[in-house]
């Protein structure tokens, strides 16, 4: 599961939302990193409906436009959680790993070519 | 309605029929409220989105309409080459070096592969067939047919000079018939015709009126490009077309004729293979150009706003 597609599925978890509102939330759970297109997040909703990870759920026409809300499914929940398991994991045997590193070891220069 | 809006509503337009139904309106909010206060159009949101609707139009045309597709240019490119080798024949014998003497049994033989390129235009796929596996066969037996201009025998023009250029040859003899026996139980789609027809009008302005101010250099580049051009639209008239009408025939034989002569004049029968690829990449060109102008003349949904 990529990241893009990871933040969009976290970003539906609390409550359905729109396009544009899952473009702000993931650039919020992000921290202004991941900054969706609108074509982009239009295929990942695409896909995510084919795979039934997400769900649509009403229409609204606001200020002549459609907005459209999705909602996570049970299917799309256990896919965010396992993914969230997995990169914690990763993410715990990375910081194991630094604390074994030797203490005091120079910082090699030109990308250790030096 | 502001020109940021009229200008994504002409893109989201692009998309096939059935998903700009489904969900045009959900992507042209989105694209709104993104581009919220911007006077103009993000440019880097402009070619993610004609890349969006590029894989789309590619996605929902078939596989098996596809296959249809390129097989079309294929055969269209082959027996419609014919053309531009019998009228001149007939018209003024001796013409050129690349014509035939002007004996009886090459004409007919290029005229069958014509008949056989316009019985599928027309759908009729079996008398394709038929007409077609006569003329490979015709092929095969005369590979090796020695010209002698002395004497007054003819030769089939293809001559190989080794191996691999006769095995491709067969097999471009061989592949076609079978491949047409697949196509006989489908029928291609109709369409656009005039996409075809203002291809035509392009390949032969482009051949006649630029001509004269052509430099060396560029000359083999210009001759290919009317070349897969008309090839091209050829294919897509086939592959369009409503059955019967007459124009039809009339701009097939002319998209013929000018490809026929640039993939005569100028391909040696060694590039026979290098060709048939590039016919096949420019008809898969012009099938995304035929989806994408047919898409944009079904959008009322899009066109009209949300109600």
């Amino acid at each position: 599961m990529s990241e893009q597609t990871f933040l969009i599925l976290a970003a539906l978890a609390d409550q359905p939302r729109h396009g544009y509102a899952l473009v702000t939330e993931v650039a919020a759970m992000s921290d202004g990193r991941v900054k969706l297109r609108a074509s982009t997040l239009y295929a990942a909703l695409d896909r995510l409906l084919a795979r039934g990870l997400i769900e649509h759920e009403r229409d609204e026409v606001d200020s002549g436009r459609l907005r459209r809300y999705y909602r996570l499914t049970d299917e799309g929940a256990a896919a965010v959680h396992k993914e969230a398991d997995r990169m914690a994991a990763s993410a715990d045997r990375a910081r194991e790993r630094l604390r074994l590193r030797p203490k005091g070891r120079p910082a090699l220069g030109n990308g250790g070519t030096a | 309605m502001n020109p940021v809006e009229r200008y994504y509503r002409r893109l989201v337009r692009l998309l096939p029929p059935e998903e700009r139904a489904a969900r045009g309106e959900e992507l042209l909010g989105l694209l709104l409220d993104m581009e919220e206060g911007r006077a103009r159009p993000s440019p880097q949101e402009t070619a993610a989105l004609l890349w969006l609707v590029a894989r789309r139009n590619l996605r929902s045309a078939r596989a098996a309409r596809l296959g249809v597709s390129l097989l079309g240019v294929f055969l269209i490119v082959l027996a419609t080459e014919p053309v531009a080798t019998v009228i001149p024949t007939v018209l003024f014998r001796g013409a050129g070096p690349h014509f035939y003497s002007g004996s009886v049994p090459p004409a007919l033989f290029e005229l069958v592969s014509l008949s056989a390129a316009i019985a599928w235009a027309l759908g009729a796929y079996r008398t394709t067939l038929t007409l077609y596996t006569a003329t490979a066969a015709s092929s095969i037996w005369t590979a090796y047919t020695i010209h002698a201009p002395s004497n007054g025998t003819w030769i089939h023009r293809y001559t190989f000079g080794n191996p691999g250029e006769f095995v491709s040859y067969i097999l471009s003899c061989i592949v076609v018939p079978v491949a047409l026996a697949v196509v006989a139980r489908r029928k291609p789609a109709r369409g656009p015709v005039a996409v075809g027809l203002t291809c035509i009008a392009i390949a032969i302005a482009v051949q006649d009126f630029t001509e004269p101010f052509w430099s060396p250099d560029i000359r083999f580049l210009i001759f290919n490009a009317t070349w897969i051009l008309g090839a091209a639209c050829a294919a897509t008239i086939a592959l369009y077309a409503r059955r019967s009408a007459w124009f039809v025939l009339i701009a097939l034989v002319a998209a013929g004729f000018v490809a026929g002569t640039e993939l005569y004049t100028l391909m040696p029968t060694q590039f026979w293979l290098d060709f048939v690829v590039t016919a096949l990449a420019g008809k898969a060109a012009v099938l995304l150009v035929a989806r994408l102008a047919r898409a944009r003349r079904r959008t009322p949904a899009v066109a009209d706003g949300p109600a």
